[in-house]
């Protein structure tokens, strides 16, 4: 059984433009130890998909409206995230499921040291009081590889560099050691150099204790180094989703080819130029019927226009690869300019 | 902002204990003269009102007609008033009044203000529309009118404040019916009315920086721990809203003086025998052709502290909010 399974989920936001589908029935599940990596671009609903995980979506005007998040809290039972009451919920955040930001520089309480961030969590899932909660953190921060932990504890966030924050962050997301970890873009505001380094302490904190993680990026790159499953989300919808090292071989999604297609390469030679794709992402107040992605895809053909594609299943090897696709793209003849 | 912190360029080996915000603000308020003198003056004020009306050996109610109105004299450093009570001891007993009415309208706006504009921004929607109508209902009544038809018409000796107020003393004293009590009745009226409108630009204040501080991100960390509404409103976003907050404090003090010596200019504040600034002011303006002294000092104080409070609460906002330094 997975440690979550989320099955049917839409979150809507209500404008004065209408109803925004952000997330508009996404399925995808997360096993223990296991890294599945979320990819998209700005506006494909990624954050949402997190956020609605953790039940922070702003309500109003944000709502989950449909579907379920059966999360194993516990060897055996299960419950749905979905309709979990708030209190409930509460007991949930930081201590069963835990989440990294994107923004280290803004994601910490600039008037409170870290010392008293990192013991609140303590304080509120642990009981524990102030001296032992701090001599926890102590440790946590020492391994997340913080030098003078004992020193830097007393710090206030603007005193820390962003990569050290960001170790604050994680050292903050796993000091009640969770199931399962979201790390929403924790790495696009740093350093490349910075980033690598990161990156390296989430797999070994994720290899060392056993953590089911959801890593949202925009970043294949990041996706290629940590991600056992890739699932690619386009408008709202999971398009693709299957084994790494499917989706970068044999990419069955005209939008995860372009994707994989645009990806800067070092090797490529000087004076070749990247390759966009298309167009821009659709409004999610106006998304053009049938697959949302047909008025940028050189692949699409009439019934791309009218009907929305139902989920196929790729044969290969390394486990369940599920595209979203009228077409063939493996052996469709249509233009491959662009891969 | 961050490069003109000496903790963020120090590096690990210098091992520093962390400079906190607070400290950095108490640094850039020390190096602002004008706010530390007011600072000092303030202090001296009120430690002088705490004081002198204790260890002077005039006592602020203790007339001896014969005496009558004397200028400034080595007995009497600032003279003596109509009834020949000491001045001075007039002046600064009139000061605990005042500088009262001041500090209980700011507690009041401190709790009851920032609580109520935390909740409301924080909630935002129905609960926010509900909790500012009220404000915005509270801020529509005329004050003046309420406060004179308070003491004219409710707050009279026979009316039925001042029996409710009687049963109440009762209980701790023997002799509630002694008349003495009465102008300690009239400013508690006087109290309850500047407390009651004080809190009102509070709680707006506070709504508007909940309001902004609620969309960032550390709020969304906050509430991914597990932090339940209390706690992202008291220790997440009011700390972060300190700043405007002790500002807007350190304007509510003097206004709030001002009012009641208003007030009791116009006869409806603090009475006789008792001393506010205002009041003294007002009989001082009386008869300032013939004893100038009986409204030059009451006036002089009122002036000194508004003006002290006025250059702290300007230091405080330059100290706090960085941005609008001038150097």
């Amino acid at each position: 059984m997975a440690l979550l399974s989320v099955r049917g989920l839409k979150t809507h936001f209500s404008t004065e433009d209408g109803p925004v589908r952000a997330v508009d029935g996404v399925s995808f599940h997360v096993d223990k130890g296991e890294v599945l990596g979320i990819v998209g671009e700005s506006g494909s609903g990624k954050s949402v998909t997190s956020l609605s995980l953790l039940r922070l979506i702003p309500e109003p005007p944000g709502k989950i409206v449909a579907g379920e998040m059966l999360f194993e809290s516990s060897p055996g039972t299960n419950e749905d995230l979905a309709r979990a009451t708030e209190a409930r919920m509460q007991k949930v955040r930081g201590d069963r499921i835990a989440m990294i930001f994107q923004d280290p520089m803004t994601s910490l309480n600039p008037y409170l040291r870290v010392s008293e961030q990192l013991c609140e969590v303590l304080e509120l899932h642990r009981k524990m009081k102030r001296p032992e909660a701090r001599q926890k953190a102590i440790e946590m921060l020492r391994a997340v590889g913080i030098p003078a932990p004992e020193l830097r504890i007393d710090d206030h966030p603007h005193q820390l560099s962003g990569g050290m924050r960001q170790r604050v962050m994680i050292a903050m997301a796993l000091l009640c050691e969770p199931d399962l970890l979201i790390a929403d873009e924790p790495t696009t505001a740093l350093d490349v150099t910075v980033q690598a380094q990161i990156l390296e302490l989430i797999q070994d904190r994720q290899k060392a204790l056993g953590l089911g993680v959801i890593l949202i990026t925009h970043d294949l790159g990041v996706i290629a180094k940590m991600a056992d499953r890739v699932a690619v989300m386009y408008a709202g919808r999971i398009v693709e989703e299957g084994p790494v090292d499917a989706i970068f071989d044999d990419p069955r999604h005209p939008y995860t080819l372009g994707l994989k297609a645009s990806i800067p390469r070092l090797d490529a030679g000087r004076g070749s130029s990247l390759v966009p794709i298309p167009g821009m992402p659709p409004s999610l107040a106006r998304l053009p019927p049938g697959c949302p992605f047909h008025p940028r895809c050189s692949f699409a053909v009439a019934r791309c226009k009218e009907v929305y594609p139902e989920e196929r299943e790729i044969a290969g090897p390394g486990g369940r690869h599920l595209v979203r696709c009228h077409v063939d793209v493996a052996s469709a003849p249509a233009a491959r300019e662009a891969s | 902002m961050a490069a003109a912190n000496p903790a963020v360029t120090g590096t690990i080996d210098t091992l520093e204990k962390g400079s906190s915000l607070g400290r950095d603000a108490v640094r850039r308020l020390a190096k602002n003269r004008a706010a530390v003198v007011a600072a000092v003056v303030l202090t001296a004020l009120v430690l002088a009102c705490i004081l002198v009306p204790s260890l002077s050996h005039w006592r602020y109610d203790q007339a001896d007609l014969t005496t009558g109105p004397t200028p400034p004299s080595w007995a009497h450093w600032m003279g003596t008033d109509y009834f020949g009570r000491d001045l001075m001891a007039r002046v600064f007993f009139g000061g605990r009044i005042s500088f009262a009415v001041g500090l209980f309208a700011t507690l009041v706006s401190f709790f009851i203000g920032i609580t109520w504009g935390g909740v409301a921004g924080y909630f935002g929607g129905k609960i926010d529309a509900i909790l500012m109508r009220i404000v915005d209902v509270l801020y529509a009544i005329p004050f003046f009118i309420i406060v004179i038809l308070l003491m004219v018409f409710f707050a009279g000796q026979e009316g039925p404040l001042f029996k409710a107020f009687r049963s109440v003393l009762a209980v701790f004293v023997k002799h509630p019916e002694d008349p003495s009590y009465f102008p300690i009745f009239q400013i508690l009226i006087v109290f309850a009315a500047l407390g009651g409108i004080s809190w009102l630009t509070m709680a707006r204040i506070v709504r508007g920086q909940v309001i902004a501080l609620r969309g960032q991100p550390f709020v969304e960390a906050a509430r991914s721990i597990g932090a339940g509404h209390a706690a992202l409103i008291f220790r997440h976003l009011l700390p972060n809203a300190l700043g405007p907050i002790i500002i807007y404090t350190t304007l509510t003090i003097p206004e709030v003086m001002m009012t009641e010596a208003f007030l009791s200019f116009l006869g409806l504040g603090t009475q006789e025998p008792l001393s506010s600034w205002g009041l003294l002011a007002a009989t001082g303006a009386d008869s300032m052709d013939l004893y100038p002294w009986t409204l030059i000092f009451p006036a002089l104080m009122l002036a000194i502290s508004l003006f002290c409070f006025n250059f702290l609460g300007d230091g405080l906002r330059d100290a706090l909010d960085p941005r609008i330094r001038k150097d």
